[in-house]
């Protein structure tokens, strides 16, 4: 006789329910314009999505190490492939405007390249505004400069971290609208080849198998959480359910598609090594291109990085300026490296760097040890007049001409080894008996001059240095006259006068503007020289760094420790004077330091500015003393800071919200287990049933919108409260998760369940929760919302236990 | 067939109801009924109270309530002033059921033996024959029970709490279903024997009518200005049918959690200071009982706390005792009641069921 009314009937709803609109009219009018967005699509569907869309442009751009010689554009990209992916993702959420996610995946691409890039011109450091369009147009000129001048590995300049970020941005763009917004997900392989292309194209190699299965595994990835996450075009709403056959399929779908690709060299000819067609390059022809030194070394300067690129012990009581490369070959456009010579030969022992020297001079023998942290070149970091190196890795090629060591396929990254150098002890003596005309010593590289140059140039010139009797008379007054207080450094004056770079016209500008940096102060002295008849050339490297406390003792002889940053980065002139050859001067202000063979003793430099270290025992060589740059970078190194600097404040401002947001974020996190919960059922503990979790959760959400449950209150008058709050006036999702949870707790016990036994899920339960949370969100105030998101009630109370334990 | 009233009144004319009163074991009760299926006791329940609800405007609650004691097993009390049909309702009551009514009008002078029933000598037969006392009967209506003596009023008792009748040493079992509706007018008070508590205790619940509202009133009015409305109203369920209803009731189920809430709300009447006698255990008992049976008449198969909280304040109310000086404060058992239930927790959300 038990059992008869056993069941709830009170106007219990049917699981078929339809799950919109049953309290359409619940609602004031004032919320039409949110629910014309439609019903929030719930669930991780959207979320996993673009996470897996993350995790493969990102994987696959790791093909892109054999293009770009370090990995530092890699935190930009992921930065801006986040930021690209993320809003689209959010927009998603309404029906309504899941159409425009390419156009919020276009925002989102835009402003996390300006996050990342350009914070300083941008409004609230993301907000793009013309001055940031003004200097993307900047950077893009120098990437393709970049790209056009260079051959892969690419140096990772600024610009080129900046190429890559929005080329990566470009393509999750395009992945998540092809793949999502289109649905056609096996057609988002087009973005995953634009990855590829680059090193398809670029480097002799091609790609490699690695680089080759990044990319296969994100397509199969974006492939397979498309196919579970989103099938048919349509986002899976929260459940976790899954057809059979979906996995099935999507895995026989990846694997068709690897072995076609994996299949395509065997078939189409031309495919002869690698996955892809093997790389012709995009720069001029053969040889080994360049990159325009120049043109990198204002971007390395802008871009402040307080990388330490290496680091050095010297027997010299003072620092040394460690020279790159060379630039010689004056176009008029720009200052180039002369090409390489034919038929040198590897090795860099027993070097001749100064044959027209009579071996009477007396000499300066150098010796330093030098250990590169951060810096990759294929070009030896190393003082002038090298004798020789030792303990060098990798195949390293003297060019006795530039005097510098280069390498086709070693770099300079990891290095460290001992440079002996000799120069002789030049000093303004030696250097004023020098008067015989050097040009027939030397290449015509070094003397040539573009027919075309400006008359302010010429004119500056015989101003400057005309009255001068002898070559060295005539280079140390450009030097004093580039250093006087007539002319200003900034780094930042070229860019906005738009006089960027070392061409002629950018030369004019230069001596007209009296402002700019170390490329610009070095050319024009190398050009003004070569109108008074001097052969002369750029150098290419550092400038004296920070001195380091390390020293030590090697054979008698004390060795003291400096390091250079990228702050250093720095370019000189050198100038060939006949009988004693190259000879470096400073002509940048505030920068390196004055060498002093170059100061005329009796007519002291004046404009007072870097302080020059007296010359200590008549040493001819480049003394120095710290510049501020220099120090900062040394602060910065020793800090420890690996990053960007454009990481710290947005990094710092994360920190603090993801702080802020933790208490939303944890609630957020409970919610969804609840809800996962009553939707799958699966637990077997007592209080894990899913009507109890829907029915807590419920009074959890109220509580958070500021109406905790009345412990003396029942669940059905509650329930009333809730619905009053959320302006629901008919029942029926409320109805839905009262009915079973005073069914759960009152009704009669299921005594057949076997009490080890998993709870069975309750899906449409789960949709009357998401249901009257939306409603409960949409019917409180703006305040509220904020309240119940930020700061939410439940899970700062204590969670109470408002009865006493029943005996069950 | 309309149900028989007897009138008793006055001298304590008794009158025989057409079932014969019966003797002997207990077994005879009616407890073999089967119990109903939802369905059928729906629309029985929902005929019932619609049917008396055309005797009385505006009173559902009351006659929710009505139902809800008499398929609890329990007796009502109505309490209120004269000429708000409290008769008219218990009446209504006796009527929609098609079982037998008695009517007791109690005076000062009505006896014990009025009421339970007496043993004449049959000459022919040479034996004594009891006759039945107006008590034998489905429905009791009892007027103005307040007005007979103290005896009267006990012998009323017995019969209420024990569901039988002793008269002679010969124990004579009550017909069932059994309910007293009792009327108690509470001014007038004067000559009067007001039930004791232990008296009020036996109710299951006490209601007050109160005075309809407009409408109510001005539909009264057109209605029952000529026809007596008792007239027009048969029978829609049988006695039996009433029985298996109770057994029905009986089968409802009642959770661990609705019957510690049951609890707590005694204790706390218990431990109130504004209050000098508690409900009894028993009180709680037809609580749950009353709950029970209100339960069933939503279609329900289990107790909410909801039920026990509707019923709180007829069922315990006027079984309770003010504080002196809380009651010089105004305060009343019903407010009482409705502050304990502001303050008594809800169990709910305990950590597992029993399954």
């Amino acid at each position: 006789m038990t059992g008869v009314l056993s069941g709830s009937s009170r106007g219990r709803n049917g699981p078929q329910r339809d799950g919109h609109g049953h309290d359409g009219g619940g609602g004031p009018p004032a919320r039409t314009p949110r629910r014309m967005l439609g019903e929030p699509v719930t669930g991780s569907a959207r979320w996993m999505l673009a996470l897996a869309m993350f995790a493969a442009v990102m994987g696959s751009s790791l093909c892109l190490r054999v293009v770009l010689a370090s990995y530092d554009w890699w935190l930009p990209s992921a930065v801006v492939v986040a930021g690209t992916l993320a809003l689209p993702a959010l927009l998603r959420r309404w029906p309504a405007l899941g159409s425009y996610a390419p156009l919020g995946a276009l925002a989102g691409w835009f402003m996390a390249l300006t996050l990342v890039f350009f914070p300083a011109t941008a409004v609230l450091g993301f907000i793009p505004t013309p001055r940031t369009l003004e200097a993307v147009l900047a950077l893009t000129s120098d990437a393709s400069n970049v790209i056009l001048t260079s051959a892969t590995p690419v140096p990772a300049a600024a610009s080129m971290s900046f190429l890559v970020a929005a080329g990566l941005g470009f393509v999750a763009l395009a992945i998540d609208t092809v793949a999502l917004t289109v649905a056609m997900p096996a057609a988002s392989s087009l973005g995953f080849i634009l990855i590829l292309l680059p090193p398809a194209l670029t480097t002799k190699a091609g790609i490699d198998g690695w680089g080759f299965a990044w990319v296969a595994a994100g397509f199969l990835l974006v492939l397979g959480c498309c196919r579970w996450y989103a099938p048919d075009g349509r986002l899976r709403t929260g459940t976790r359910t899954y057809p059979s056959g979906t996995l099935t399929r999507a895995v026989a779908l990846g694997a068709v598609v690897v072995l076609l690709m994996a299949s395509v060299p065997t078939i189409i000819p031309g495919f002869n090594t690698g996955s892809f067609p093997q790389g012709a390059r995009l720069g001029k022809g053969s040889g080994v291109a360049q990159l325009d030194p120049m043109i990198a070394l204002g971007v390395d300067l802008r871009s402040p990085s307080n990388n330490v690129s290496l680091t050095y012990l010297t027997n010299m009581p003072s620092a040394e300026y460690l020279r790159l490369n060379t630039l010689e070959n004056f176009t008029g456009q720009s200052w180039q490296p002369s090409a390489f010579p034919e038929g040198l030969q590897p090795g860099v022992t027993d070097l001749s760097p100064n044959p027209a020297i009579s071996p009477a001079l007396p000499r300066t023998r150098t010796v330093t040890r030098i250990s590169t942290v951060g810096l990759q070149s294929s070009w030896l970091p190393s003082p002038l007049s090298v004798t020789s190196v030792e303990n060098l890795d990798g195949q390293w090629v003297w060019n006795p001409a530039t005097q510098t060591i280069q390498s086709g396929r070693s770099t300079t990254l990891g290095q460290s080894y001992v440079v002996n150098s000799e120069m002789p002890e030049l000093n303004p003596g030696l250097l004023a008996a020098s008067t015989a005309s050097a040009a027939a010593d030397v290449d015509p590289v070094y003397t040539q001059l573009p027919p075309d140059v400006p008359a302010v140039v010429s004119t500056t010139a015989k101003e400057v240095a005309g009255s001068s009797p002898t070559p060295y008379a005539k280079a140390v007054a450009l030097q004093e006259y580039l250093r006087s207080s007539v002319f200003s450094y900034s780094l930042a004056t070229p860019v906005e006068g738009d006089y960027d770079g070392s061409g002629m016209a950018v030369l004019a500008s230069f001596l007209q503007k009296k402002s700019g940096y170390c490329v610009h102060f070095s050319a024009a002295m190398a050009v003004m020289a070569r109108e008074m008849g001097i052969p002369s050339r750029i150098a290419v490297g550092y400038a004296p760094g920070a001195s380091t406390d390390e020293t030590a003792v090697l054979d008698g002889q004390r060795f003291k420790g400096f390091q250079a940053s990228g702050l250093d980065a720095h370019a000189w002139p050198e100038l060939f004077f006949a009988g004693v050859g190259w000879v470096p001067f400073e002509p940048t202000p505030s920068r390196g330091s004055v060498p002093d063979y170059s100061l005329d003793l009796t007519t002291p430099v004046s404009d007072g500015s870097g302080p020059t270290a007296p010359a200590v025992d008549q040493v001819p060589t480049l003394t120095a003393t710290p510049t501020p740059s220099a120090t900062a970078g040394a602060a910065g190194s020793t800090a420890g800071a690996s990053s960007g600097s454009w990481l710290v404040a947005p990094g710092i401002t994360l920190l603090v919200l993801l702080l802020l947001g933790s208490p939303a974020l944890a609630r957020v996190l409970v919610r969804r287990r609840r809800l996962a919960r009553v939707r799958d059922g699966g637990k077997t503990a007592p209080g894990a049933a899913p009507e109890l979790v829907a029915w807590r959760e419920l009074l959890a959400t109220a509580s958070d919108y500021g109406r905790p449950a009345d412990p003396a209150l029942t669940p059905a008058l509650n329930a009333e409260r809730i619905a009053h709050l959320a302006g629901v006036s008919t029942p029926g999702a409320l109805a839905l998760l009262l009915h079973a949870y005073e069914q759960a707790v009152y009704g009669q016990p299921d005594d057949s369940a076997a009490p080890d036994q998993p709870w069975a899920g309750r899906p449409e339960l789960a949709d009357a929760l998401e249901t009257l949370i939306f409603r409960l969100q949409t019917h409180a105030t703006p305040w509220q919302r904020w309240r119940a998101t930020l700061v939410p009630a439940s899970f700062f109370r204590k969670r109470q236990r408002s009865s006493p334990k029943v005996a069950a | 067939m309309h149900p028989q009233e007897t009138m008793v009144a006055g001298s304590g004319a008794v009158g025989s109801g057409p079932q014969a009163p019966v003797e002997g074991p207990r077994s005879a009760h009616a407890s073999s009924e089967p119990a109903m299926d939802a369905a059928t006791f729906a629309k029985i329940s929902a005929d019932i109270m619609a049917t008396m609800n055309t005797v009385i405007d505006g009173k559902e609650e009351a006659v929710r309530l009505a139902l809800t004691v008499l398929l609890a097993g329990g007796h009502l009390l109505l309490e209120d002033v004269p000429g708000v049909g409290k008769t008219l309702l218990a009446k209504s009551l006796a009527r929609a059921v098609d079982c037998s009514v008695n009517r007791i009008q109690f005076t000062p002078d009505l006896l014990p033996s009025d009421i339970t029933g007496v043993s004449v000598f049959n000459q022919s037969a040479q034996t004594f024959v009891f006759r039945p006392g107006a008590i034998f009967a489905n429905i009791v209506i009892g007027d103005e029970i307040n007005r007979a003596s103290a005896k009267t009023q006990s012998a009323l008792l017995e019969s209420m709490a024990e569901h039988q009748v002793t008269v002679d040493g010969t124990t004579y079992l009550l017909q069932q279903p059994f309910m007293v509706v009792a009327t108690q007018n509470p001014i007038e008070m004067e000559g009067t024997y007001p039930l004791p508590e232990a008296q009020r205790d036996r109710f299951m619940a006490r209601i007050s009518l109160g005075y309809p509202d407009e409408a109510a009133e001005l539909a009264m009015l057109e209605s029952h200005q000529s026809v007596n409305p008792l007239d027009s109203i048969d029978a829609v369920a049988s006695a039996a049918q009433v029985r298996s209803m109770v057994q029905t009731v009986a089968a409802v189920h009642v959770s661990p959690a609705v019957r510690a809430y049951t609890v707590a709300l005694g204790q706390a009447t218990r431990n109130s200071p504004a209050l000098r006698l508690g409900a009894s255990p028993r009180a709680l008992l037809q609580l749950l009982r009353a709950a029970k049976a209100a339960a069933a008449l939503e279609g329900r198969g289990f107790v909410l706390p909801d039920d026990i909280r509707m019923l709180a304040e007829p069922v315990l109310a006027h079984r309770l005792l003010v504080e002196r000086s809380a009651a010089s404060q105004g305060a009343t058992p019903s407010g009482i009641v409705e502050d304990l239930l502001a303050k008594v927790a809800v169990p709910g959300m305990p950590n597992g069921r029993s399954r």
